[in-house]
């Protein structure tokens, strides 16, 4: 769509007009529905957009930004809309899951890289494209009837049998979510890897480094930007994730004591309250102010992915 | 020059379209909702009845609606649960023709009419286990004490040592309203677990140590213990003996609210739910309701 719409100044506009005169009907009909395709993609992002902030920044208005990102409390059935609990969970599952998850993802693409034998390498990345496929709810649910019960047991065994700890909250969000997003942090970490040209390898072994050298003082170094977009990308989905989050975290909206009681994230919380939102009240408007926060954070993650990624591109 | 011709429709398209975005509509008219409300509130045919709402309600409903199809053919009954509040929300904008609701409308929406079709107990019921065993009854204070989460270990209500863990319903839920008027005076629970449905809350009950909820006494089961309240020096069983004479408070209306008076499909569908036949043989079969006729006591509010 960007192409189409840079390409019409009035010179090429002419030259295509010379190379195809009078162009026959099918073929304009085709151009002309792609467009409407390319529109269509456009006006409909545009519009969620726009949405979005309508009512997301009626409710900013009404609430204040300030406590939307900063209040200890959201009760809207009460009129209270602190958003703290939300962001702070969010924040922290999704930060957990990149310590959790993309840190193991990372190492092992190197491994897969630079170390496995072909045959491994392939079928490893069949499977790690399976798992990236399972889609959230199945993890959701293999996680509500396995990790919490554990992640309570170790809660018990940290804080004490009697005290008011469980496997609900962020503790076993962060892992899930780091589960969740390790096959996709791999997969694009292995091909950052990859795109590091082969000759740097065999200069470093021709200067007498070790593989394990080469692999961290060469490869690694040269792919970082490549990694870090890995990392942040895991970042993004892992704060947008809602389904399996939803079914982990308790539902508390409160700020939590510790990783082991029940807290909340954005978009579990929007998930909770959207069916007694009635349109036009505070409520549902302080909704769509955390929709829209969830979205700002995710365009600045995609942006810094961008600046990240462009330099690479050229080389 | 085609090309050009083409762009600027194209452009004009767009700006039609996104032009909704940008507009001064006011906040009342929040297009989410008005989109849903008018993909539901597509034209039905006329046999079709479309419900949502109580979750406490829907078996029942889903019982009746049984019956009622196989009764009536081409008759077809929609139900969807999704709490109280949104039953009440979705019939007063014209989403669904029928609001199941385990409260009553608030004053404020005076079109709705009340159809009061059955009677529900709700009560505390809690994780089984050693700790509670010797737990018969709990106070009516103290019952509220636990879920503001003053009371937090088992000890405390004659049992062992044990952390008490709240489990709450999502705050559209009906359970938690009707719960909480009767036994705290109003929404004061302590900030907790959130389950959004019965069914779930059910399975988190008996899988967590410790924990305590509230439901509607038909998700009542031998694995869950359910608590009788001490009302002076008795131990109130939440019984249908119990609730029709008044002995037990904590019970509501089951209502199906519709906007203004019911006509058409949805009227034969009410006078079927309401009918003698269905009432005194159907209802009483299903557990945990009870029929509107057979209660000593009435309210008029929550």
């Amino acid at each position: 769509m960007q192409q189409v719409i840079a390409q019409t100044p009035e010179d090429s506009l002419q030259r295509r007009v010379r190379l195809a005169p009078r162009s026959r009907w099918p073929d304009a009909l085709v151009r002309v529905f792609v467009k409407a395709c390319g529109g269509f993609v456009l006006a409909t992002t545009l519009l969620l957009i726009g949405f979005l902030a309508r009512t997301g920044l009626v409710g900013m208005k009404e609430v204040g930004i300030w406590p939307l990102l900063f209040g200890s409390r959201w009760k809207p059935e009460d009129q209270l809309y602190g958003g703290l609990p939300l962001v702070l969970g969010t924040f922290v599952s999704a930060l957990g899951a990149a310590v959790i998850g993309a840190t193991p993802a990372v190492l092992a693409a190197v491994w897969l890289t630079e170390f496995a034998p072909a045959p491994v390498r392939s079928s490893y990345r069949r499977l790690m494209e399976i798992a990236a496929a399972v889609p959230s709810v199945v993890y959701g649910w293999l996680a509500l009837v396995h990790l919490v019960p554990l992640i309570g047991t170790l809660a018990h065994a940290i804080y004490g049998a009697d005290s008011d700890v469980g496997g609900e909250g962020l503790a076993s969000s962060a892992v899930l979510l780091g589960v969740m997003i390790a096959p996709t942090v791999l997969l694009l970490s292995v091909d950052a890897l990859a795109r590091v040209p082969h000759n740097l390898r065999e200069a470093s072994a021709a200067l007498g480094a070790s593989p394990w050298q080469t692999a961290f003082q060469v490869v690694m170094p040269h792919a970082w930007r490549g990694l870090l977009v890995a990392v942040f990308f895991g970042f993004a989905r892992a704060a947008g994730e809602t389904m399996a989050v939803q079914m982990v975290i308790g539902g508390a909206r409160v700020i939590p004591a510790n990783l082991f009681r029940p807290t909340t994230t954005i978009s579990s919380q929007i998930v909770m309250d959207m069916q007694n939102a009635r349109p036009g009240t505070p409520g549902n408007n302080a909704l769509f102010s955390m929709a829209l926060i969830l979205l700002v954070v995710s365009v600045a993650v995609v942006l810094v992915m961008r600046t990240l990624s462009r330099p690479q591109v050229r080389g | 020059m085609l090309v050009r011709s083409e762009l600027i429709a194209l452009a004009l398209g767009l700006a039609a379209a996104v032009c909704p975005g940008c507009d001064k509509t006011p906040p009342s008219e929040a297009p989410v909702g008005t989109a849903s409300t008018q993909a539901a509130a597509a034209p039905v045919s006329e046999g079709t009845v479309r419900i949502s709402g109580s979750s406490a309600l829907q078996p029942l409903v889903n019982a009746a609606k049984e019956k009622y199809e196989t009764e009536h053919k081409g008759a077809s009954i929609e139900v969807s649960a999704g709490g109280s509040k949104k039953g009440l929300v979705d019939v007063s904008s014209g989403a669904v023709q029928i609001g199941d609701s385990d409260i009553f409308a608030a004053p404020d929406q005076k079109d709705l009419v009340d159809h009061r079709v059955a009677v529900v107990g709700f009560a505390a019921m809690a994780n089984k286990g050693p700790y509670n065993a010797k737990v018969s009854s709990v106070g009516m204070d103290q019952l509220a004490k636990v879920f503001t989460g003053e009371i937090k270990n088992w000890k405390d209500l004659g049992g062992g040592s044990q952390p008490i863990v709240v489990i709450n319903r999502a705050p559209a839920s009906g359970t938690r309203t009707v719960f909480g008027n009767v036994v705290l005076g109003g929404d004061k629970f302590v900030e907790s677990q959130t389950e959004d449905n019965s069914g779930a809350l059910v399975a988190k009950l008996k899988q967590t140590q410790g924990s305590i909820s509230y439901l509607a006494l038909s998700f009542k089961e031998d694995d869950l213990l359910t608590l009788p309240i001490k009302i002076g020096p008795d131990a109130i069983d939440p019984t249908t003996e119990s609730i029709t004479q008044g002995k037990y408070p904590v019970w509501s209306y089951e209502h199906m609210y519709t906007k203004g008076e019911a006509t058409g499909a949805v009227k034969r569908f009410l006078d079927y739910v309401l009918s003698p036949d269905f009432q005194s043989t159907v209802l009483p079969s299903i557990k945990g309701f009870i029929p509107v006729t057979v209660m000593k006591v009435q309210r008029t509010k929550d």
